[in-house]
């Protein structure tokens, strides 16, 4: 027993020895007194106070990046309304989308008359055109010219192809579609064609056995190839709408036109007939061709510029 | 500036290698030869005391001399439609009754210019007309295939008479 509760029972007690009508009060408060002790001696561990300030009319600011939709939704009481269209504000911040139309890429590509530079013996050199689509697909078109020269030192004869005219047209697609399309990692592929002539001449042709030794020229060859390609690259902006890109093309020949005097050796756009992998270096202008592409709202509500 | 440096030195290195990634090797011969291959009894085999040279060839030179063969190619002559081999076989070697036969295969075609490929080159490839020769040690010829190009397949079969021994 508590303290407090011994001096209460002392003092009921000296009550009880008075007349019978104050002891008929001092029981009616005992009992009250024993009421109250018992239900505020109840577990005393568990008893909690929970302190409640007063209600305010003060207005949180909503999160920052909130869509104004949104919070015109709450202001006018369309609760539901509203938390929908947060969770598709939030879902779009999570995944960008960029406009159908995105920006347009024109380019051109450099590579093998860098390698000619380097000792290569043929080239081909286009320009291209990229639409970027939602940041995503890619359609392209190349146009190019290829040609050849080869004088290979102990098979004496020497191989002009004669600059002919070649045709690409593909798709990329790049899988860094939810990041700004200063950075793009692409597969592609392409359908490529091309006619083209091509001559050999200075031909040295000796027999050992018979002691011969004849020269012949093959002129005026045309040819045509259809081929196919499968790629991936990098494009990253270097500088302004200025960019950079890289393809490894694996390549095979569809079909192509034999002569009755000689097979073609280089094809424009494909490289050495032969060949297997073809290399591109794309130096490209961006012209962003939608509105709204200059700025794509990111996570924390402020703009990224498109290439 | 420093990723500008790394995309220059990759690129560098890459121009080398597609520049040297040049493959050159010529997997089938570099002139068109006729392959010609050696029966006996209805069988490919060995064939010994074989002597071949071309008739008319500078020097009287040899393509197999008292040889034991069962294939050999015969260079046609580019300047010419037709071109003759005298073939000697030695039969009952070892034995009193050794001699030596002699025949002669003549070849009619037509020399066809063509260029092959950057690491073949360019070269003759002929188109057979006909093929005989005479039947002393020869049982007879038999023309595979009448394009000859520098691939390694078989243009004629040579069947030799089987002496008993």
């Amino acid at each position: 027993m508590r303290p407090s509760q011994f001096h209460m029972t002392a003092a009921i007690s000296r009550l009880m020895r008075r007349p019978a009508s104050m002891a008929r009060s001092a029981t009616l408060l005992a009992v009250t007194l024993l009421a109250v002790l018992t239900a505020t001696a109840q577990e005393p561990d568990k008893r909690h106070v929970t302190p409640v300030k007063p209600e305010t009319n003060q207005v949180k600011p909503p999160p920052k990046g909130t869509d104004e939709k949104v919070i015109q939704q709450y202001l006018t009481g369309d609760s539901a309304a509203a938390v929908a269209e947060a969770r598709k504000d939030s879902l779009r911040r999570a995944y960008k989308r960029y406009p159908l139309i995105t920006d347009l890429s024109v380019g051109i590509n450099v590579a093998e008359p860098l390698f000619m530079a380097f000792g290569q013996s043929y080239a081909s050199a286009d320009i291209n055109a990229t639409l970027n689509m939602w940041n995503r697909l890619q359609p392209t078109i190349e146009l190019g010219l290829g040609w050849a020269k080869s004088t290979p030192d102990d098979l004496y004869f020497t191989y002009r192809g004669k600059p002919s005219p070649y045709f690409k047209v593909g798709a990329n697609y790049n899988f860094l579609f939810k990041s700004s399309p200063d950075y793009q990692a692409i597969v592609g592929i392409r359908l490529g064609y091309s006619t083209f002539g091509y001559d050999v001449t200075d031909v040295d042709y000796s027999n050992g056995y018979w002691q011969e030794h004849t020269a012949f020229d093959i002129k005026g060859e045309h040819s045509s190839a259809l081929w196919g390609e499968a790629g991936v690259g990098l494009k990253v902006r270097i500088a302004g709408p200025l960019a950079l890109g890289w393809m490894i093309r694996y390549h095979g020949i569809f079909n192509y036109s034999k002569n009755e005097h000689s097979r073609p050796w280089f094809i424009p756009g494909y490289g050495p007939r032969k060949s297997s992998l073809g290399f591109s270096l794309n130096i490209s202008y961006t012209l962003p061709l939608h509105r709204t592409s200059a700025s794509v709202k990111t996570d924390t509500g402020t703009a990224a510029a498109n290439p | 500036m420093n990723r500008l440096t790394h995309i220059a030195a990759l690129l560098i290195v890459l121009c080398t290698a597609m520049a040297a990634c040049n493959n050159d090797t010529c997997y089938d011969n570099g002139s068109s030869l006729p392959l010609v291959t050696f029966y006996l009894s209805g069988l490919q085999q060995q064939v010994p005391g074989l002597t071949i040279m071309g008739i008319g060839a500078p020097g009287d030179s040899l393509l197999a001399d008292s040889s034991t063969l069962n294939e050999i190619y015969l260079p046609l002559r580019a300047t010419a439609s037709t071109t003759r081999y005298a073939i000697s076989r030695w039969v009952g070697i070892g034995t009193p009754m050794a001699q030596q036969l002699h025949d002669t295969l003549t070849i009619d075609y037509e020399p066809v210019a063509y260029f092959h490929s950057a690491e073949c080159g360019a070269m003759y490839n002929f188109d057979i007309h006909s093929a005989r020769c005479t039947n002393y040690g020869i049982d007879s010829i038999q023309v595979l295939n009448t394009h000859v190009t520098n691939s390694r397949n078989p243009v004629l079969r040579i069947h030799f008479t089987s002496f008993a021994q």
